[in-house]
């Protein structure tokens, strides 16, 4: 049995020889990869970390196909025929695994047009919350009660997308109702006042109070005003309290919702009492 | 001496200084730690704790404007009217700018407080910046002590007149001196204006006041440049 072994191997010694210079390729450029990877990783330049990290995993991931390559050839393997047959396969596969593509499409848009990054504070369709990693083929969205959204790169790019993080101001509209015999123009001014009071309302864009509608109940009046993106939500509850004690200590009434009633008492009476 | 109130102050349980209507308030809280809030009028502003090792004294001096509660590296000025220049022309003119207080212990700063903070947004929301905001209305009513002259020399370059409204400034380059009064005076600001678009912002070496007499200088200035890209 052995000496059957041993004649087998001086026969195809070389084949044998090919073999592991093949796999020491393949061992070789896997070790390349990594080490070409590594220092990607851990650069410092002015781009987002995960446009780093994909990058990183993409110049490994081509080592190796490369380190394949070679070592295909090296057994005798006809590359160009595998590249033939890789080419139908290639199409094969690209009709089965479209949604699949598409996420990897778009999450390279995603990231090299710089879109989201992580950390941004972000809505998609009617999710809110904090992007935690934006991948090849999806994107994680920590949401404000918790949980982690999975969401496909693809559906990403078709849904409509706020970034609240790349704004350093946004507006704030508050809707103010007054009764209808108070005094438009002392609310006014006094609205004015205390958004000119707090230090983080803006003054420039200015505020704008305009008048909206007469409602059923009251005069509505509509507060614009502008707030640094990172303070938005605490200084917009601060404004909101600070009006309604503002007004209602300088005597405009805020009114519940009213509605008027006329019954009709009788028909001798001839017209109707409230 | 005008701002008397800017110098060295022995912390005992309770120390309270007046500056120009502001009351800042040291109390002691435990061995080393001292409690720092604000007041003025009715408003009472906490600023957090003080930790003082070894040194038992503070000194308290005048400091060009910070960002406060937002970090933020310019300075709008608002002009009450806007300043129409011809081609060619130039013309200085000074404004009034609130200063901030430092807090100095053994002659290290170790804490900034704004006392009249206002924001203003210069540029679209997503590429604009984030400045401090000044205008006649803001400085209304402030005492000498807690403002400051700065000088603003304008130029228009451009082959049109201009119309200057607001001209943007980095907080970084402005320096701060203190007068023979001890009140505090900022380095000067010139503007080049190449178009009621564009505009060049460099703060100056020199301060805004003329003459001499300069006692101290508290924020050393530095040149520094800002490009006005979104109109003045």
């Amino acid at each position: 049995m052995l000496e059957e072994l041993a004649e087998w191997a001086q026969e195809n010694v070389h084949v044998i020889y090919r073999y592991l210079v093949a796999a020491a390729v393949i061992a070789a450029s896997y070790y390349a990869g990594r080490q070409l990877s590594k220092p990607i990783y851990r650069a410092r330049a002015e781009v987002k970390p995960e446009v780093l990290h994909n990058i990183a995993r993409l110049v490994r991931l081509a080592a190796i196909l490369i380190g394949i390559a070679v070592a295909l050839s090296i057994i005798g393997i006809d590359l160009g025929g595998l590249l033939l047959a890789a080419g139908f396969t290639g199409l094969v596969i690209g009709l089965a695994a479209q949604q699949t593509l598409s996420n990897l499409f778009a999450g390279l848009t995603l990231i090299f047009e710089d879109r989201i990054r992580v950390g941004d504070s972000v809505r998609i369709g009617n999710d809110w919350g904090m992007v935690e990693s934006v991948g090849i083929m999806s994107t994680k969205i920590r949401l404000w009660s918790g949980e982690v959204l999975t969401v496909p790169n693809s559906v990403v790019m078709s849904s409509p997308l706020y970034n609240f993080s790349r704004s350093v101001a946004r507006r704030a509209d508050v809707s103010v109702g007054i009764s209808y015999t108070s005094d438009i123009g002392k609310a006014v001014e006094v609205i004015r006042s205390v958004l000119w009071e707090n230090e983080l309302v803006l003054a420039e864009p200015e505020p704008t109070v305009i008048v909206d509608s007469l409602g059923e109940s009251s005069v509505n009046l509509k507060v614009l005003f502008w707030l640094p993106a990172q303070e938005f939500w605490t200084v917009r509850r601060e404004v909101v309290a600070d009006l309604k004690r503002a007004l209602e200590s300088s005597g405009i009434e805020i009114p519940y919702p009213q509605r008027v009633v006329w019954i009709k008492s009788s028909v001798t009476s001839g017209s109707g009492s409230s | 001496m005008l701002c008397y109130t800017y110098r060295e102050y022995e912390l005992e349980d309770s120390t309270v200084v007046d500056v120009g209507g502001y009351s800042l308030s040291i109390s002691k809280l435990s061995q080393s730690i001292y409690r720092l809030s604000l007041r003025y009028g009715d408003a009472e502003v906490p600023l957090g704790y003080l930790g003082l090792s070894s040194s038992r004294s503070v000194e308290l001096v005048p400091y060009s404007p910070v960002g406060g509660r937002v970090s933020v590296r310019y300075l709008m000025v608002r002009f009450r009217e806007s300043i129409a220049i011809p081609p060619g022309g130039s013309l200085s003119t000074v404004v009034q700018v609130p200063v901030d207080i430092g807090i100095y212990v053994g002659g290290t700063l170790v804490r900034v407080v704004p006392t009249r903070v206002k924001y203003a947004l210069y540029g679209p929301p997503d590429m604009g910046e984030l400045c401090r905001y000044v205008s006649e209305a803001l400085v209304n009513g402030l005492h000498r002590c807690l403002r400051a002259p700065l000088r603003v020399s304008l130029s228009n370059a451009s082959r049109s007149t201009v119309n200057v409204s607001r001209v943007v400034v980095p907080l970084g380059g402005l320096g701060l001196y203190l007068n023979e009064e001890r009140a505090p005076v900022l380095t000067s600001v010139r503007v080049s204006v190449r178009s009621q678009t564009y505009a060049e912002v460099v703060t100056e070496l020199t301060p805004s006041e003329e003459g001499g007499g300069f006692t101290k200088l508290v924020v050393p200035p530095s040149q520094e440049s800002y490009a006005m890209i979104y109109g003045v």
